[in-house]
């Protein structure tokens, strides 16, 4: 009996308390429902001249409407304007009537490009006295005109979302409760269930504040969210540009930088969340992610759950994770971070396992699903999981040249290509035709960004943001360690080694002998990397070696990424002592090794959590418009070339004799009519950022015309002399770039199927051997 | 025969050998609590002003031979606030007295609050002992005591804060919770007893500071409607009675418009409640908001883990600390709708301002969480693996120590 049919036989619609609780999730989903169905009503406010603000009207809230009466929802405001300066007005709504966060909302500065405000505000009481506020610096001329408040259905789909999540977890306590009654659910299982749960929330608790901790990086990962939102809304999928991003130039940083799991927060933007809240959502999944797939690997790998579960909390509330995932909200770098376990994982089941069992045959699963999810997520990390992987297979060689394990490694080379190809060919497409920035970064030394060794094993680290340590003098230096634990256990398993222990305890046993090689290789990589973190690494010198070195270096940043691998080779190498330990008998020293873990945990991961979430500081962010679309961080992927701080909101221009009509720009698509009276060809720059893909196309005739850049590398469509008609630029994916999503597709679904041929073969071997 | 003596020597021995144990434990945790008050000068913090002005006040009052039991207007002049206006002088009449005395007022704050410290740490013994009494152990009293003493939101309201009347209010609390236990188990001249002494103890809440005053009356209420015992009531309104002066000057201010002299703000008090992950801070908070603590944290963990792993059962006690925790926690989180109460009218909006922040519930809360932490705690002593049994209680009071330790260490650096 499967554990659907087990979860059918329980009849848990018979169950008075589970027919409670779904009436009362159901009835305000019902209501819900109904609420979207309805139709979405408008109020327009018409003022006669509008609001003229002089340098006298300088200050914050100038109430520029009030009065505006409306029930709880989600409402976009449209204030008309006209302004010369761009941000030097904000527009944001109050009301002192409603109670503490019944309106959230932090406005939108006012541009001259743009001719009215669109911002969402949430609204969670009913007001008689909504006031629409404009704060001025007292600079530029600016004129408010009419409102337009328009509703949309999104307090509704997030209230039914919310009902129905909270209808999920309150079946599946009830499924869990029941379950375990009539079956009695293995220990195992409810232990597992149990470590990752409390692991997990002790990484999630910065998340449950309600606000954002704010690092160097936060407002361009919100950016990238924001994007793949706004993308999925202009008719994009995959999103390849962000449309709003660059003031609405669009922005293609999903070509290089994958946002595949950015659609989970994107989604719940969708549904109407706060932008807060759909980012913390995604962290605390990453983290659930994090502490789940490091308990299976290094469970899977040390063969218990209790050193699963230690290695799990040693890498989930590891320093490096932390620093990055919180406290610098380096999102994407946090979140590959996530799959390096499955990756090692990988790696041993490939070199460790013996390659006659018939489990051999699916070892390439967890390294194609690691690296995949690495290259989904952060292609920087993936530059440093290629030299540990080649560094591994360096030696295991003589392993790699039997065939099967050559097939396996292939095999998972070729369905990681497949599963990525829809992102690495638009990606290589652009990085090797188009001249990005990205492309000319490599004097960017980053050798004094190492640590000096007394970093490496610090226990107690209060670092904010910013781990530029300038106050003690070593203001190069981007401060971080991999703690005092793990220094501890590599420098057990060191003694351990070269006191020749290993050697007896190895055996004659070639399965036991290649674990422990495994194991030591582990070790070195892991001391390989942390020397690479340092600042006596030459990494200046191999940057002057040659341009794809200075390239790939440079492309680095910061020496302190290594610390990532480093920390996931540190964490098996710990949990190999622990397991050392216990297979030796040596209770006491494994009792001591585990509450080693313990108390570091305690004392660093977690130290290190309460210090960034007590302390630095924080965003409370609703609505996008609030964060400005212009921080591309450091503009790696804007063509080379371009003035990014000549990019602001702005119609298209035309050039001379070109006359523009009936100008609409939706998402990164723009219609117009148009008619050239010059006497040569002129053109029409159009406010996008000029990528391989634009297309113009004349409505009329089908025919396409050409496009070019324009000035500062905008989107410039050549118009013929006497050309009169409509015209429509968009952005089309290439033929070859569908192709490849198409393979993508195909892949994961013969994954998906080949995944569940297997699992009912194992059920039926596993029925057979209990009949036996 | 010989062997039975033995074995009853060696049990005789081993009882008296962890009673030691639990002595010198119980004297650690006075001291470690103590530490900041190893310093010769008075802790800066935001109610300094306040009660220093009361206590000489009340000096003032003794040498004229006049005892103010409310302070005068004068004295929120003088410390420029005047959201305490409703707790009374009573528990301060003996610092007043010291420094009448003595007239040094550092000497008089380390040594009233040194004893506020050993008397907490008598008064939470006393409770735990009363609530785990069943249990031949002094694990679970020893626990609950360490949990309680070292409560981070304890020290926080004791040194950072400097809030004597709440300081105080924790000492009762254990004397009031233990004497309302003797309400509900005892019989005969005993439950009078307790009865008479759980009615005293509230009012002497009352007289501390109010606002607990009215949660803990409203709490006994509410249990003793749902145990249905009448003398609960009785003593809750005997407590009233005693209480005397401050209802009437409570009634005064609330509905009568009354104390109008002592401008006592009024203001919503929802943004300075808790937000939901600030509960589980140890090191570290914002907002002066600080969490559960380590040790709480890890007890917490534990109960979660007897009864989702090992599928044991919580005790009627626990589960209703435990709900009561809940309760009080939710009512201290931001989002819990004080503004809509406030709403209800003018008394409303001046019995809620009185609160001043949602983040006391947090405090009541802490206090009704030590009772299934320390339950927790003794359950997993129980555990067949000597390692766990042995290991986690050991690993919660080393935490319980380190985190009080620093949290005091970073009041005074």
């Amino acid at each position: 009996m499967n554990i659907l049919h087990k979860v059918y036989e329980l009849k848990l619609w018979k169950r008075k308390l589970f027919c409670v609780t779904s009436v009362i999730f159901f009835i305000p989903i019902l209501f819900c429902i109904i609420r979207i169905a309805a139709p979405s009503r408008v109020w327009e406010y018409v003022g006669e001249g509008g609001y003229r603000f002089t340098e006298a009207d300088s200050g914050t809230d100038v109430v520029v409407w009030d009065g505006i009466s409306l029930t709880p929802g989600v409402y976009r405001i449209e204030l008309a304007y006209d302004t010369d300066l761009d941000a030097a007005a904000l527009c944001n709504v109050a009301d002192g009537t409603v109670f503490y966060k019944g309106l959230c909302s932090n406005g939108e500065h006012m541009y001259s490009g743009l001719h009215r405000t669109g911002f969402h505000i949430w609204l969670y009481e009913s007001t008689e006295n909504l006031q629409v506020v404009v704060s001025y610096g007292g600079k530029g001329n600016l004129v408010t005109g009419d409102l337009r408040v328009v509703e949309t259905k999104q307090l509704w789909t997030m209230l039914l979302t919310i009902m129905a999540f909270g209808w999920s977890m309150a079946s599946a306590a009830q499924i869990f409760l029941y379950y375990d009654k009539c079956y009695s659910i293995d220990v195992g299982k409810k232990q597992a269930f149990f470590w990752v749960a409390a692991i997990s929330f002790i990484a999630s608790v910065p998340y449950l504040c309600g606000y954002t901790i704010t690092g160097a990086d936060l407002t361009y990962h919100l950016q990238r969210i924001e994007g793949v939102k706004d993308g999925l809304l202009g008719g994009q999928f995959p999103v390849r540009l962000e449309p709003k991003w660059m003031y609405g130039h669009g922005y293609a940083d999903a070509i290089f930088y994958c946002n595949i799991l950015l659609y989970v927060p994107a989604l719940l933007r969708l549904l109407g969340f706060p932008i807060w809240f759909s980012y913390n959502v995604y962290c605390i999944v990453i983290n659930i992610a994090t502490a789940g797939i490091s308990y299976y690997c290094f469970g899977k790998m040390s063969g218990s759950r209790h050193i699963g579960a230690v290695s799990s909390a040693l890498y989930t509330l590891s320093i490096i994770r932390l620093y990055k995932f919180v406290s610098a909200t380096a999102t994407g770098e946090g979140t590959a971070l996530t799959f390096l376990p499955l990756v090692l994982y990988g790696l041993f089941r490939i070199f460790t396992q013996n390659y006659e069992e018939k489990e051999y045959k699916t070892a390439w699963a967890p390294l194609m699903a690691g690296v995949s999810g690495l290259i989904q997520s952060h292609v920087l990390t993936c530059e440093i999981t290629v030299a540990v992987v080649l560094l591994f297979c360096l030696i295991f060689i003589r392993r790699i040249l039997h065939p099967r394990v050559f097939f396996v490694l292939l095999k998972g080379a070729l369905v990681t290509l497949g599963v990525c190809l829809w992102f690495l060919v638009p990606f290589l497409d652009y990085f090797l035709t188009q001249n990005v920035h990205i492309r000319n970064v490599s004097a960017r030394t980053i050798q004094e960004r190492g640590l000096y060794p007394a970093h490496l094993p610090f226990q107690f680290w209060r670092t904010d943001a910013n781990p530029f340590d300038m106050e003690n003098g070593m203001q190069y230096s981007n401060a971080m360690g991999v703690g005092l634990v793990l220094c501890i256990g590599l420098g057990i398993f060191l003694i351990l080694w070269f006191s020749g222990k290993f050697r007896k305890a190895e055996g004659k046993n070639f399965s036991e002998k290649i674990f422990f090689l495994f194991v030591k290789t582990a070790c070195v990589v892991g001391i390989l990397l942390l020397y690479m973190s340092l600042n006596i690494f030459p990494w200046d010198r191999i940057q002057a070696m040659h341009p794809i070195a200075a390239s790939l270096v440079s492309s680095l940043q910061f020496p302190n990424r290594m610390l990532g691998w480093g920390t996931a080779c540190l964490v098996l190498v710990f949990g190999f002592c622990l397991w050392y330990f216990k297979s030796q008998r040596r209770e006491k020293y494994y009792v001591m090794l585990g509450c080693v873990a313990i108390f570091g945990v305690m004392t660093s991961g977690m130290y290190l959590l309460d210090f960034v979430n007590g302390n630095q500081s924080y965003y409370e962010l609703y609505n996008e418009e609030s964060m400005g679309s212009g921080y591309i961080s450091g503009a790696e992927y804007l063509m080379e070339g371009t003035d990014e701080s000549q990019v602001t909101y702005r119609d298209a221009t035309a050039g001379p004799g070109v006359e523009i009509r009936e100008y609409q720009k939706k998402s990164l698509e723009v219609t117009l009519w148009c008619s050239n009276e010059w006497e040569t060809e002129s053109y029409i720059d159009f406010p996008i950022l000029l990528y391989k893909g634009y297309k113009a196309v004349c409505t009329d005739t089908g025919e396409e015309m050409p496009v070019c850049p324009g000035e500062n590398n905008v989107v410039r469509v050549l118009i013929p002399k006497g050309f009169e008609g409509e015209m429509m630029v968009r952005f089309v994916s290439p033929v070859y770039w569908r192709v490849s999503e198409l393979i993508s597709l195909l892949t994961m679904a013969s994954l998906a199927v080949m995944w569940r041929n297997m699992r009912n073969e194992r059920r039926k071997m596993d029925a057979k051997r209990e009949m036996g | 025969m010989e062997k039975g003596k033995q074995r009853n020597r060696n049990n005789t021995k081993q009882k008296d050998r962890k009673k030691e144990l639990f002595h010198i434990l119980c004297i650690l945790t006075g001291m470690v609590v103590l530490i900041p008050l190893g310093s010769r000068s008075i802790m800066n913090s935001p109610m300094t002003a306040e009660w220093a002005a009361r206590v000489e006040e009340i000096a003032e009052g003794f040498q004229r031979g006049h005892l103010y039991l409310y302070p005068s207007a004068g004295v929120f002049t003088m410390s420029g606030s005047s959201v305490n206006g409703m707790d009374s002088n009573m528990w301060l009449f003996i610092p007043g007295g010291m420094y009448w005395l003595c007239g040094k007022m550092g000497l008089v704050y380390r040594l009233y609050m040194a004893g506020m410290q050993v008397g907490t740490l008598a008064a939470s013994i006393l409770l735990f002992q009363r609530i785990f009494a069943h249990r031949s152990t002094e694990l679970p009293v020893f626990f609950g005591m360490l949990l309680y003493m070292t409560c981070p939101y304890r020290i926080y309201l004791c040194y950072d804060l400097g809030d004597f009347s709440q300081a105080f209010v924790w000492m009762l609390i254990p004397c009031y919770l233990w004497a309302l236990m003797g309400v509900w188990k005892d019989e005969g001249k005993e439950k009078k007893k307790a009865v008479v002494l759980a009615a005293v103890i509230l009012a002497g809440i009352g007289y501390a500071d109010v606002v607990y005053f009215l949660a803990a009356a409203g709490i006994t209420a509410a249990v003793g409607g749902y145990r249905k015992c009448l003398w609960t009531f009785v003593s809750a309104a005997a407590g009233g009675i005693l209480f005397g002066p401050g209802i009437l000057r409570l009634i005064r201010y609330v509905f009568l418009n009354g104390l109008g002299e002592l401008q006592m703000p009024l203001k919503s008090i929802m943004a300075d409640g808790y937000k939901f992950g600030q509960f589980f801070s140890s090191y570290a908070f914002r907002d002066n908001h600080p969490g559960m603590g380590l040790g709480m944290l890890l007890c917490v963990l534990t109960g979660m883990w007897l009864i989702l792993v090992e599928g044991k059962r919580a005790s009627g006690t626990c589960k209703a600390f435990m709900g009561m925790g809940i309760f009080l926690s939710m009512i201290s989180l931001a989002r819990f709708p004080w503004d809509y109460i406030q709403r209800l009218g003018a008394w409303a909006l001046k019995l809620v301002s009185l609160v001043e922040t949602p983040a006391v519930f947090w405090g009541m809360a802490c206090i009704a969480l030590c009772v299934p932490a320390a339950g927790a705690i003794y359950g997993i002593a129980g555990h067949e693996d000597r390692k766990i049994a042995l290991g986690v209680p050991c690993i919660v009071m080393l935490t319980c120590y380190g985190v009080c330790v620093y949290q005091c260490n970073m009041l005074m650096y």
